[in-house]
């Protein structure tokens, strides 16, 4: 493609991309930052000369009397950081390279407060809330070499006072956060301008970031301003900065801010850079290109870059991509019309590996499900773009990765194949890191701190989106899955090491990380839908969602939504499911339905004394002492025409005594219910409040038991033996026997392939 | 064309030799239904009380399963593990056992009782012909092992996952090519020690491998049938399983005689392929691949053998005794 046809296209899908703004129903956020970086890469050393300009505002009650910056690449500089020395090298199967470590280091870094900014007609508003409030000028990357609008070289440079700080773990080897204490405090509502000169070492690629062969992901490649907290956001008593340590079992957490980058490659890479937000322009020269993207309202940006991507473009556009059926049903859920869930168009970039470029479809159909999944039942994605990027081979460090309107994929060839096209993997992580631009995305929750808000809502809608467009997550050979069925497995016996409310790093393990912040959360989720019901349930999401979107939330703020979504009291529910390691396991211990002894002597029915005896049965009416009382005293055994049956040889009425006992094996308490099915097809309920270990439940009827069941209506999908939740007093061996023929035939078949070698 | 003559004779043979069809059917039949038996002392307790296991008749039998594995109920992990490995070792010393007797029974005519004089006879030294072949096994799996990781390092390369598929391919062929021969030299050195009752299985199994090398024009296509025919069985199986999940006992008990006529015809196969090869033995002259020392057999010794049949291998070896 030449550069004629290029710049044309770019220019018209500026212009669409301007046009699918224009039409943006929601609202983005106002920054805390403006960050214009500018930067170059070098493939031949993987280093990233940078600068960053960065409007920073004071948006607490407080003066800041220091920045606080997070330097994440330098986890990756040697294995004696916390992330090295916490993962052990190791992350999601792949192992760090022993010769290509990465690190960040700030060159320098330049403040200048609004007093100098003033005085050069930069700032003229003083205090205000929007950068174009404030600033006379627009904001646009810096660009290196060049006078800026300010000059800020004559100020303080705060490397001289850059002091390296482990809040978390005070492990000395651990380069991954740094303050700069300030000449003056930052006066709340000021802003200030801030020029960081950096240099980045991309590692190989590892953990989401660095480099293989000619693809780069650059992922948390800048010096990251961490976030200033007021005393009551999110629920901290002394306001302060919240800039963890990279920790292996954490994300991130950033505030919002409205981003302009410009990224300048080797010529090779022209056409094939993609990033955050949506390309303003791109220019080349002689060896370089170089491409300008702007993003408002996000909390970080990510760019890629490899010469041999193919690049595909889709539209989501929701008048041809949302059926109006599916919108009818979401939106009879939340009980809101039709209109309200109307979504916006979407421009999907697809960056594709040449290997896969059969799985294109793939991809673009999750993503668009995605899109109508999250956005009808959420709200919808307010951005113009997403950009989608296959990794690799070789380069699957990077894959499974979510940044705002950038998510980074996976898949392998193999799956092209017939016996593999229906393990769904390119499908399941496409719908789940979309789904992150909603959790973390919008819902900037701190990843650090309560990773289950964002992993945990989110593979809750990844489930939900994957049976509604696929049905299973995967079918192979016979062997076929959902998402909730594979997230329940995970849950194990229940004997959970930690609560799902925990800081990332304290976790047992990354098993443990893990499962509580994705399976055990989602299944949770999908536990409440079921008991507060969808209506209900789903209604308090979008609520959850949209009062916090582009905030930051604690799982406190969520409690507090479910609990004003109904008018029960669930916080024994909450407080047992996301604060302790206490596992949900309720059993049908044992059942039996026994026929009863002959009856003999009197017996109260319905108010009428009966008496049983051996030869025959008699009535007598407690209330009737005179003659017609005598006259009501009859024969039980007399038909309605006075004669007397004889009773000798008549059957008597089988009468069943049922007692059945139901036992809370896990110490997570939960009312439950049990349902007592008999051969007369009469079903009977009780609700027991699940307190004591166990209860007993007796009933006598002319009928035998034939099963008991807990929770019969399958809601508790958080017990994690669902086996044992009924009993049937006969069994039935034929499930048993359909898995034994065909274990049988599977070892029939190992021992005749050893069998070879004989 | 000959191929098909051969292959032809060796189905005819298992033909009229049902009982060593049953035999080879019943081997891995028999351990296999014991672990299961185990199992479902475990297993059918547990799914035969529950309406979960319902699921399995659904087609989730994985799930059910898998939930199974997770309950406290759950006793199978030595079984599962150990247990089907420590068994597939058994069979395999088993069906050495059986092919001892096999063999002698379809290189015939001797002695009455065939099959279980064979096994008395012949069983030691196919156990040592058994160790010599295992060595070019693991170094036909070390190979295609060595294929897998340089595919693999060339994806890496050309960061393209399709070098991987061409990896697993590749050690498929590789593994093939390099196993074949063995494989085939293995049987008919067994072939030849029972003809003419030889021992020295190590020599027997090299002799043969040079012929075998020898004579690609008969052993490749032949080594081809061998494949092709188990595969295209598999393939038939696959096609006629995969949309059906059976959910009722009638179809359940169906399914299982699908199992057994499926395992009943690679019996039958095995068994056509073993006389195929001893058929191919005979084409070849019955050469003494195992002349070594020779082993006196009570009642058999017929000295006036000595010397009949023998081929000139073209080895220059000296003759030991």
């Amino acid at each position: 493609m030449n550069r004629l046809t290029r710049g044309i296209l770019i220019f018209a899908t500026v212009s669409m991309l301007t046009i699918l703004s224009a039409r943006a129903q929601v609202q983005l956020p106002e920054p805390v930052y403006q960050a214009g970086i500018d930067a170059a890469f070098d493939p031949e050393t993987a280093q990233i000369e940078g600068v960053e300009r960065l409007r920073w505002r004071n948006t607490s009650s407080v003066p800041v009397d220091e920045l606080q910056f997070h330097l994440y690449l330098n986890a990756f500089a040697s294995n004696h950081s916390t992330f090295m020395t916490e993962s052990g090298g190791q992350l999601r199967g792949m192992e760090m390279s022993d010769e290509k470590w990465g690190w960040i280091e700030v060159e320098s870094m330049h403040l200048a407060y609004p007093e100098d900014l003033a005085a050069i007609g930069l700032l003229t508003h003083g205090i205000a809330s929007t950068p174009s409030a404030a600033f006379n000028t627009p904001f646009g990357p810096a660009v290196r070499g060049e006078p800026g609008a300010i000059q800020l070289q004559g100020g303080p440079d705060l490397k001289d006072v850059e002091e390296i700080i482990q809040p978390d773990d005070g492990n000395p080897d651990d380069r991954t956060v740094a303050r700069y204490p300030l000449p003056r405090p930052i006066q709340p509502g000021e802003w200030v301008e801030v020029e960081v000169a950096f240099t980045s070492q991309m590692p190989e690629i590892f953990a989401r970031t660095g480099v293989s062969g000619n693809f780069v992901l650059g992922g948390q490649w800048f010096p990251k301003i961490g976030i200033f907290e007021d005393s009551g956001d999110r629920g901290r008593v002394e306001p302060g900065w919240n800039t963890h340590q990279f920790h292996a079992d954490s994300e991130f957490f950033a505030d919002f801010g409205d981003w302009d980058v410009r990224l300048t490659l080797p010529l090779e890479y022209e056409g094939k850079i993609g990033a955050t937000g949506q390309i303003i322009e791109e220019t080349t020269d002689s060896t370089n290109v170089t491409v300008r993207f702007q993003q408002p309202g996000v909390h970080d940006f990510a760019w890629t870059a490899d010469p041999d991507f193919i690049v595909l473009e889709e539209l989501f556009d929701p008048d041809i991509d949302v059926p109006a059926e599916q919108t009818r049903q979401i939106a009879e859920i939340l009980g809101l019309p039709d209109e309200e869930l109307r979504l916006q168009p979407v421009m999907i970039r697809l960056m594709l590996q040449p290997a896969h470029r059969s799985q294109a479809r793939r991809y673009f159909d999750a993503a668009k499900a995605a899109i109508r999944g999250y956005g009808l039942r959420l709200g919808a994605y307010p951005y113009p773009t997403l950009t989608m990027v296959d990794p690799p081979r070789g380069g699957q460090g990077a894959g499974g990765m979510e940044y705002p309107t950038f998510i980074t994929l996976g898949t392998h060839p193999i799956l092209n194949l017939p016996p593999f096209k229906k393990i769904r993997m390119p499908e399941t992580v496409t719908v789940h890191e979309f789904g992150h631009n909603f959790f973390q995305g919008m819902i900037a929750s701190n990843e650090f701190e309560e990773a289950w808000i964002d992993e945990g809502m989110n593979s809750y809608y990844e489930m939900l989106v994957m049976e509604e467009f696929y049905g299973s997550m995967i079918e192979v050979l016979g062997l076929r899955a959902t998402s909730l069925e594979m997230d329940r497995l995970q849950l194990g016996s229940g004997r959970y090491t930690d609560p799902v409310v925990q800081p990332a790093w304290k976790y047992l393990s990354n098993g443990s990380y893990g499962l509580n912040s994705y399976a055990r959360p989602a299944v949770t989720l999908r536990h409440m839908e079921n008991i507060l019901g969808p209506e209900t349930f789903h209604r308090a999401m979008r609520h959850f969602f949209q009062t916090w979107r582009f905030r930051h939330p604690t799982t406190a703020d969520f409690e507090q939504i479910m609990q004003e979504a109904t008018d029960e009291d669930i916080s024994w529910f909450l407080e047992q499911a996301f604060h302790t390691e206490k596992g949900l396991d309720y059993r049908v211990r044992t059942a039996k339905s026994q026929k009863t002894k002959d009856r003999k002597g009197w017996f109260w029915e319905d108010g009428v004394q009966v008496l049983y005896g051996k030869d025959h049965d008699h009535r007598r009416d407690d209330h009737d002492e005179d003659s017609e009382a005598e006259e009501e005293e009859q024969d039980l055994d007399s038909d309605a025409d006075g004669e007397n049956d004889d009773v000798e040889g008549d059957e008597e009425e089988k009468i069943y005594r049922t007692e059945v006992v139901i036992e809370r094996r896990g110490e997570f308490k939960h009312p439950v219910t049990i349902e007592l099915v008999f051969d007369d097809d009469e079903r009977i309920r009780h609700q027991w409040d699940g307190q004591d270990k166990w209860t007993k439940i007796i009933e006598t009827r002319p009928a035998k038991l034939l099963w008991a069941e807990v929770d019969p209506d399958h809601l508790m999908v958080l017990d994690v033996d669902p086996l044992n939740n009924s009993y049937r007093l006969e069994q039935d061996s034929t499930p048993a026997n359909k898995i034994l023929v065909n274990l049988s035939f599977w070892f029939q078949n190992f021992f005749d392939l050893m069998s070879i070698l004989g | 064309m000959r191929t098909f003559s051969f292959v032809a004779h060796g189905f005819r043979t298992a033909r009229r030799h049902p009982r060593l069809v049953m035999i080879v059917w019943l081997a891995p039949l028999i351990p296999a239904l014991i672990l299961t038996g185990l199992i479902a002392s475990n297993l059918g307790p547990t799914l035969g009380r529950s309406l979960f296991s319902q699921g399995i008749l659904d087609g989730s039998a994985f799930t059910v399963f898998m939930e199974f594995r997770t309950s406290p109920a759950d006793a199978l992990a030595p079984l599962m593990g150990r247990g089907i490995l420590v068994m597939g070792v058994l069979i395999l010393l088993v069906q050495i056992i059986l092919s001892a007797g096999i063999v002698e029974v379809l290189v015939g005519p001797g002695p009455p009782n065939p099959f279980l004089t064979g096994i008395r006879c012949n069983t030691a030294r196919f156990l040592r012909s058994a160790l010599v072949f295992l060595v070019p096994t693991a170094v036909a799996a070390a190979a295609a092992g060595l294929t897998v990781k340089g595919a693999g390092l060339l994806a890496e390369h050309f960061a393209d996952g399709r070098w991987d598929l061409a990896g697993i391919a590749a050690a498929g062929v590789v593994f093939i090519v390099l196993w074949a021969p063995a494989d085939l030299a293995y049987d008919l050195s067994r072939v030849a020690a029972v003809r003419h009752d030889h021992t020295s299985m190590l020599r027997g199994f090299f002799r043969a491998l040079m012929v075998i090398l020898k004579k690609p024009g008969t052993f490749v296509p032949l080594y081809l049938v061998f494949l092709a025919l188990p595969l295209l069985l598999l393939a038939l199986y696959s096609a006629f399983r995969q949309p059906w999940t059976p959910g009722t006992i009638f179809a359940i008990v169906f399914l299982a005689l699908i199992h057994q006529i499926v395992m009943a015809i690679r019996a039958f196969f095995k068994i056509g392929f073993w006389a195929a090869e001893a058929e191919v033995f005979r084409d070849l002259g019955q050469p003494p691949f195992c002349r070594g020392k020779r082993m006196a057999r009570l009642g058999f010794l017929q000295p006036d053998e000595a010397g009949q049949g023998e081929v000139d291998l073209g080895l220059a070896t000296a003759d030991p005794n």
